[in-house]
């Protein structure tokens, strides 16, 4: 297997910057998530790395190889499309014998790599099928199926799961990732569904216009993001805008919040609070709430229903500020209640305003 | 109801026209409401007489020039303008449509018959200049359909995926680009075969005496013998028919694939 | 020496990337067109500009618009070519609109039907006309018969109505075909949103369906007249010099007895700049919709 490097990727369509100074490092054997809105530039990278499209400035590599001026049938890097990219005059067995075929590999070589993949893939009995006798799902396995077949050093997967229904999607997801762990093959996959990031990757690239905000494991991402950015695009995120008074005193319009200090962050500075609905509380009185708490009173808004958590809206200091609880609980609160929101020190993440 | 009688109608508009040649040619004579007798002397004379089967052979030879002349200019045409980008590709590509718009084949007969006079290319009245000038007119037809056949298949996509996948240029057009657009490209040349079968305005005006094709023949006969005249229309509605057949067929399997 | 051997080897090699693969593959396709058609008409246009001795003269040009023969070529292409498109227009209209009302089997039987008459030649319409409509073809055989009327009754082919009529055979299947499309890009969700903001009927077609179709009709449109103004083979074939059609003034002047080439070019030029002017009119009215439409 592989370690892949990125060094310094910058690449421009036009007078459109699709990807600046971009830099990144997979391990030998990691799924590394690039993850991002449309035209983030999180295509481009990966296909820079396949070597479809030629980077303006920067270099990638493979292990020690120097990629830029290979062409792309000579990267051995598997690739996986959104839109499948099946050969659609070829049957399932043909379409993963492809890579063997035009290498002239042995006919009994070829069904031996095919019967693996198919297995690989649960798609059995489905080898003489044409593509457009199959379904989404079967599709992208027979496509996962191709680029594997040709035992490639780094997989690469373009938004693979965007044109599936969601049951089917979180299902592949799952086989992705066990068939990746496998295999121990270093991937790249890019995404724009948050949740599809955090739920395969070892680490996450957080990208927006052409540049890297964060780089973290999924953890990180959704419990410390460093950027306004990757706070609002990760989950449902409050975010507080205000000011430093002092290391620990956070000053929200005229309220003052005591939070977990941060190295980074001066007195004075302008910042935003991060903090997560779930990581917040409500109660209808003030009392019983621990004193080291921070309490905000507000008032009920809203209450939506989302199955199992409910989610309300309360409005508190002029703002609307969310707060999830199990959904029996959320009922319990009317809209137009007085209520006190309140939250550990502990809890949120101060992010810098400044960039 | 109304829908229904429509189509009828609709059909026999294209059809009843198309039949009466047809109906002719197999008739001993025609001059009342009902033909008369059943004969296949008329279709034995395109065959017999020679000046009818030289016109039918050269007729042949230059469909088949067309068709060839069309492939290698087309077929790498459309994969380049397909790839090329919205700037100056989208414009090569409605050039590609307007132009015969704009040059009808009148235009590209006059002004080619005064153009290759003289030597190095003395074309005119030479059975290659009918061929170049069936091949242009082919042109816009068969250019249109293999684009759309190389754009239906998102050609980049497939090439890419096969490049990933270890396949040179000429890997990836013998095994996957040819076999996906070959609908598309048999479609087009079909077009043009039967497009240059029956072409007679530009011929009328390129061919001189040398390379007279069965229309020029045909236009003779309408006012010399209506009944060779009838079967050789009869031919002709045939080698158009038969190549619409074979197109539909070619389409509904492309849509299929695509499916 | 050297430096400047490198400079040109850097300049080769930018050239050779700019002369990709791609541009290679459009060699074959711009020779052709380059020699076959550009340099032709070029060649035309500048011929268009001496006399029969060489010498340089706009004689062709005041002939094209002074000469009764060819200001009557001119006006009774124009009035040709516009009535035969508006024909062509309307009829396949029609037929497309009733085209995607049908199952999808019917209407691709349809369509393919359709698609049939844009191969054949002219000659071929014409003699299938000649043997149904002719002076005693089979349908006016039968009114004749049915009414007992006299020999001198008769649909007459050969006049301008009967010429339309003949050409229509071709326009009607040609504006289906564009119409078609047209039509089946019509977003149905359009009309039942409309209608759902509760439009009438005419105000659904008046508002919605008419801007959405009006480009594609004028684009269809556009091919109709620039096809009319050059036809001449099936008119040739049913009255050959008869009738006098700008077309028909230049095939004369190129391959027949009043040979005069030149003169043709002349002509044809007058031809290109009259199609020219319609296609961009109409190009430009379709354009302007569109945008309002959007």
């Amino acid at each position: 297997m592989a370690r892949v490097v990125v060094e310094g990727l910058t690449k421009r369509f036009g007078r459109v910057v699709a990807v600046q100074d971009f830099s990144l490092e997979v391990e030998e054997g990691e799924l590394v998530s690039l993850l991002g809105p449309s035209g983030c530039g999180k295509t481009t990278v990966l296909r820079c790395i396949a070597g479809f499209e030629r980077p303006d400035s920067g270099r990638i590599f493979v292990d020690d190889w120097l990629l830029n001026d290979v062409p792309p049938e000579r990267r051995g890097i598997g690739m996986v499309f959104q839109t499948y990219a099946l050969f659609p005059h070829m049957t399932v067995a043909e379409n993963i014998a492809f890579s063997l075929m035009i290498r002239g590999r042995p006919r009994e070589e070829q069904e031996q790599v095919v019967k693996e993949m198919v297995t690989l893939v649960h798609l059995e009995g489905m080898e003489d099928r044409y593509p457009h006798q199959l379904s989404g799902g079967q599709r992208q396995r027979v496509a996962l199926a191709r680029a594997l077949a040709m035992r490639p050093k780094v997989l690469l997967l373009d938004e693979p799961l965007s044109a599936l229904d969601a049951k089917i999607r979180e299902e592949l997801r799952g086989e992705i990732r066990r068939i990746q762990k496998t295999l121990g093959i270093t991937t790249l996959y890019v995404t724009h569904d948050q949740e599809e990031a955090l739920a395969l990757s070892d680490r996450v690239v957080v990208m927006n216009m052409g540049r890297i905000e964060q780089i973290g494991t999924p953890f990180e991402i959704y419990n410390a993001p460093r950027t306004p950015f990757v706070a609002s695009f990760v989950g449902t995120m409050n975010l507080l805008s205000g000011r430093m008074d002092s290391e620990n005193i956070f000053r929200w319009k005229e309220q003052a919040l005591r939070i977990r200090p941060d190295p980074n962050i001066r007195a004075g500075q302008a910042v935003y609070l991060a903090l997560r609905p779930e990581r917040l509380k409500v109660s209808l009185t003030p009392e019983g709430i621990p004193p080291v708490h921070n309490i905000l009173p507000g008032q009920v808004e809203w209450v939506t229903f989302l199955g199992p958590i409910g989610r309300l809206s309360v409005r508190s200091n002029g703002e609307i500020l969310l707060v999830d609880m199990p959904s029996d609980e959320a009922l319990r609160f009317p809209v137009g209640s007085s209520v006190w929101i309140h939250f550990h020190p502990e809890t949120g993440q101060v992010i810098s305003r400044e960039r | 109801m109304i829908r229904w009688i429509l189509f009828v109608l609709l059909v026999l508009y294209i059809v009843v026209p198309l039949l009466m040649p047809v109906i002719f040619s197999f008739s001993v004579f025609w001059q009342d409401i009902l033909p008369q007798g059943f004969t296949l002397r008329w279709y034995e004379a395109i065959l017999t007489r020679p000046a009818n089967y030289e016109a039918l052979l050269v007729s042949l030879t230059v469909a088949f020039g067309a068709v060839l002349l069309n492939l290698v200019i087309t077929v790498p045409a459309a994969y380049a303008l397909n790839r090329a980008g919205p700037g100056w590709g989208q414009r090569l590509r409605e050039g590609a449509v307007i132009l015969p718009l704009l040059f009808p084949p009148l235009v590209v007969g006059t002004a080619l018959l005064q153009a290759f006079t003289r030597p190095p290319l003395a074309l005119t009245g030479t059975i290659w200049m009918v061929i170049i000038a069936h091949a242009i007119l082919g042109f816009p037809f068969m250019f249109r359909l293999v684009l759309a056949a190389f754009q239906t298949i998102d050609e980049r996509t497939l090439s890419e995926a096969a490049a990933s996948l270890g396949a040179t240029f000429w890997q990836r057009m013998r095994y996957v680009l040819i076999p996906n657009v070959m609908p598309g490209i048999l479609s087009g040349a079909l077009l043009v075969f039967a497009i240059s079968m029956g072409e007679f305005e530009v011929t009328s005006m390129v061919a001189g005496f040398t390379a007279q094709t069965l229309p020029l023949r045909l236009f003779q006969q309408i006012r010399n013998d209506m009944r060779i005249a009838s079967a050789i229309t009869a031919f002709l509605i045939y080698v158009s028919f038969l190549s619409f057949v074979l197109m539909t067929y070619l389409g509904a399997r492309m849509r299929r694939l695509r499916a | 020496m050297t430096v400047t051997l490198r400079g040109i080897r850097g300049n080769i090699s930018r050239l050779l990337r700019l002369l990709s693969l791609e541009v290679l593959l459009l060699i074959p396709f711009i020779l052709f067109v380059g020699l076959f058609e550009i340099y032709p008409i070029l060649n035309m246009a500048y011929r268009s500009l001496f006399d029969l001795n060489g010498n340089f003269t706009l004689a062709n040009y005041i002939n094209a618009f002074t000469k009764p023969q060819f200001r009557f070529a001119i006006r009774n292409s124009l009035l040709f070519a516009t009535a035969a498109s508006l024909v062509g227009g309307i009829g396949g209209t029609f037929v497309a609109a009733l085209a995607v009302r049908l199952p999808a089997r019917w209407r691709n039987l349809l369509l393919s039907l359709y698609a049939l008459p844009m191969t054949l030649s002219g000659l071929v319409v014409a003699f299938a006309f000649i043997v149904l409509l002719g002076r005693n073809g089979i349908l006016n055989l039968l009114v004749r018969r049915a009414f007992s009327l006299p020999p001198t009754f008769y649909f007459n082919l050969y006049d301008w109505p009967g010429i339309v009529m003949v050409y229509a055979f071709f326009q009607i299947p040609l504006m289906t075909l564009s119409m078609s499309a047209v039509f089946e890009n019509l977003d149905p969700n359009l009309i039942e949103a409309a209608r759902n903001l509760g439009a009438r009927s005419w105000q659904v077609w008046r508002y919605v369906v008419i801007p959405v179709l009006l480009p594609g009709f004028l684009a269809g449109m556009s091919i109709q007249f620039a096809g009319m103004m050059g036809a001449f083979g099936t008119v040739l074939a049913l009255v050959g010099m008869a009738k006098n059609l700008l077309s028909l003034q230049i095939y004369s002047h190129s391959s027949e007895s009043t040979y005069n080439l030149p003169q043709a070019g002349a002509l044809a030029m007058v031809l290109i700049t009259i199609t020219g002017t319609a296609l961009l009119l109409l190009s430009w009215s379709a354009r302007r919709l569109a945008r309002r439409g959007a």
